[in-house]
């Protein structure tokens, strides 16, 4: 695996962390159709604790459909989701504190400023960690944008804001859908070495991207729609 | 539960600097407020004030309802929340407390208006009039917060079921007239101890439990 | 059924104040036993679906409301006959009829929410839909006890006393309707299965 450079210790001390035995994700025999359009039939594969997972396929394949199905945005569809031995379904929104989504489009709120985005996600999943949120501000040049409302960003730089917030969030898995899409060259190489990072500490990554910012990253397997 | 009362004040005090700070549904909602009055006022006169006054702050309630949350949908707003870590039936009372908020708000617009071109006292007994109006607010959030939730990532022909939710709202309008007819008697004591009152206070407190079980019944399960 | 129209236009006495058109009152009660039954079937059905996801109680969910529908308005019109000589107008605005005319309306609009709520793929909303619904019915109940407009009360109350052969005119009555709803309902998810 090619390694990067820690351009930032500080980042890296602070996402050092003493992992516990994880669970998989095992998606079985996953099956989609809208009203008598089949999207795809019978996928099954598993998420292992500490790897990288790409997700590839032709437009229109139903790779978001199917990144949305596993980070349970979509309930509507038939096989089964298992973290561990719990059904996702069971799961409630307990799986949310194991799962995060990262769509194409950020999802933030418009009229709120960067900080003000931060902040609420923290408190909405009771993260208290303030030193890393300086750390992720710094490592994505965010700090001039900080009291700036999302709606006046370049979508570049709304990207950076979810890329972070999700980070904070530090989920197990991390289902990222097109995330270097407006990205910058020098934002795409803090992404990858946050993903690497975070794969060593045993973070799992399900990522889909049809531009060429994953072409330095090693996966432990692809899943082909 | 305090880690309940800190979620809802998070997503209360998020939606309130939302909405103040954008100001354009306000905007909109004032000008249909004292629109609204000003027609009644002109065909009814300063004789029903205070049916007017419920009248003209419940249509103005329900458009701002649907304002309010169709732009949600249009910033994937809620998205956020059903996919956050949290109880879906503490959004949901979160967005109840919020959409009371501004109906109060409402309230507060058209009476101020009303009081100015009728030149009359719309109420005698302050408390009764208070007590009514928050009593009145209460259900009808309930109610409409929990569907507007539901339905506002509905396509299609689905978007026009939110008009169906209205009748859901007629029974308030029974009681709440009622009410309305009692609410100047001088007896407060007389006034909470009334049926219609005291049903439209059961009825809220019901609908303030249910509302947001059903709602995370409806989304997750 | 035809027991019950005997007793209805031979065996029952004629009503002292109101004289014959008091009979149409069997009928309505009738009316009113089958909506409270299907509506309270509905409601089951309804939760039933929030739990299992089964699509056959959402659909006997929606049978039960067509049924009850359908009496809530039977009940209106022959309240509407029955008014109309007694007290001079085919409407007025007496708490009872008013909350029933709502639960009409009500239960007619969760006809219509139900079907797009399927068309549009969230059938589970009609659910939310019908339980919040049938919060209304008490309230039905609860007007004509307290209160009071014009409308009789059968039941209790100050001088609703209902002399004993009327009284087994109603009870028969209540009985046929009773197989009434349950034919109806046979007849109706038959028809679902054509």
């Amino acid at each position: 695996m090619k390694k990067f450079h820690h351009t930032n210790f500080k980042l890296h001390l602070l996402l050092s962390k003493v992992i516990n035995m994880k669970d998989s994700l095992s998606i079985q025999n996953i099956s989609k159709s809208y009203n008598d359009t089949t999207v795809f039939k019978l996928i099954s594969f598993n998420i292992n604790p500490g790897k990288i997972y790409n997700l590839s396929g032709p437009n229109g394949a139903g790779k978001t459909t199917l990144m949305k199905i596993v980070a349970s945005q979509i309930l509507d569809y038939s096989g089964e989701i298992f973290l561990g031995k719990d059904n996702i379904k069971d799961l409630d929104h307990y799986y949310f504190t194991k799962v995060s989504y990262l769509p194409p489009l950020p999802n933030l709120y418009q009229h709120l400023s960067v900080k003000e985005n931060i902040i609420f996600f923290t408190r909405l999943n009771n993260i208290g960690n303030v030193e890393l949120v300086e750390s992720l501000i710094d490592s994505f040049n965010l700090n001039d944008f900080k009291s700036k409302k999302i709606y006046k960003l370049s979508d570049g730089t709304k990207k950076k804001v979810s890329i972070l917030i999700l980070f904070l969030i530090n989920p197990d898995f991390f289902i990222l859908d097109e995330p270097y899409t407006y990205l910058d060259s020098e934002a795409i190489n803090v992404l990858n070495n946050l993903i690497i990072n975070s794969t060593d500490k045993g973070k799992s990554f399900f990522i889909t991207d049809n531009s060429s910012g994953l072409k330095d990253i090693e996966f432990f397997e692809s899943v082909k729609l | 539960m305090r880690n309940f009362i800190d979620i809802v004040f998070l997503i209360l005090k998020k939606d309130l600097r939302i909405e103040f700070r954008e100001k354009l549904n306000l905007i909109y909602v004032i000008i249909l407020a004292i629109s609204l009055s000003l027609i009644g006022f002109t065909f009814i006169g300063s004789n029903n004030l205070i049916e007017l006054f419920f009248y003209t702050s419940l249509i103005s309630s329900l458009v701002a309802n649907q304002r309010i949350s169709r732009q949600e949908i249009s910033l994937d707003g809620e998205l956020i929340l059903i996919s956050a870590p949290i109880d879906l039936s503490i959004v949901c009372f979160a967005k109840i407390l919020f959409f009371m908020i501004i109906c109060l708000f409402i309230h507060l617009i058209v009476f101020i208006f009303l009081s100015l071109i009728s030149n009359t006292p719309l109420f005698i007994n302050g408390i009764n009039f208070i007590s009514l109006c928050f009593l009145f607010t209460l259900g009808l959030s309930s109610i409409l917060s929990t569907f507007s939730l539901m339905l506002e990532r509905v396509r299609g022909e689905g978007q026009f079921m939110f008009i169906l939710i209205y009748p859901l709202i007629l029974p308030f309008l029974i009681l709440g007239y009622s009410s309305i007819m009692l609410v100047n008697i001088s007896d407060s004591l007389f006034f909470f101890k009334s049926f219609p009152l005291q049903a439209l206070a059961a009825f809220d407190i019901l609908l303030l439990t249910i509302c947001p079980i059903l709602f995370s019944y409806s989304i997750r399960r | 059924m035809t027991l019950s129209l005997y007793m209805i236009f031979i065996y029952a006495p004629k009503e002292k104040i109101m004289g014959d058109v008091q009979r149409i009152f069997y009928f309505h009660m009738g009316y009113v036993l089958v909506f409270t039954i299907a509506f309270t079937m509905n409601l089951i059905y309804s939760i039933k679906y929030l739990r299992s996801n089964n699509p056959s109680e959402s659909n006997m969910a929606y049978i039960n409301a067509e049924i009850g529908t359908l009496f809530t308005l039977l009940t209106l019109v022959s309240g509407s006959i029955w008014a109309k000589p007694v007290w001079g107008t085919w409407w007025t605005s007496d708490p009872q009829l008013t909350t029933t005319l709502i639960l009409f309306i009500l239960y007619f609009t969760y006809l219509v929410f139900h079907k797009l709520a399927e068309k549009s793929g969230v059938p589970r909303y009609s659910s939310i839909f019908a339980i919040i619904a049938f919060i209304d019915l008490p309230i039905v109940y609860i007007s004509v006890r307290v209160m009071r407009g014009i409308s009789p009360v059968v039941f209790g109350g100050e001088g609703g006393g209902i002399a004993p052969e009327m009284m087994d005119t109603l009870i028969v009555t209540f009985i046929a309707f009773l197989f009434l709803y349950f034919y109806l309902l046979d007849m109706r998810i038959k028809l679902d299965k054509i």
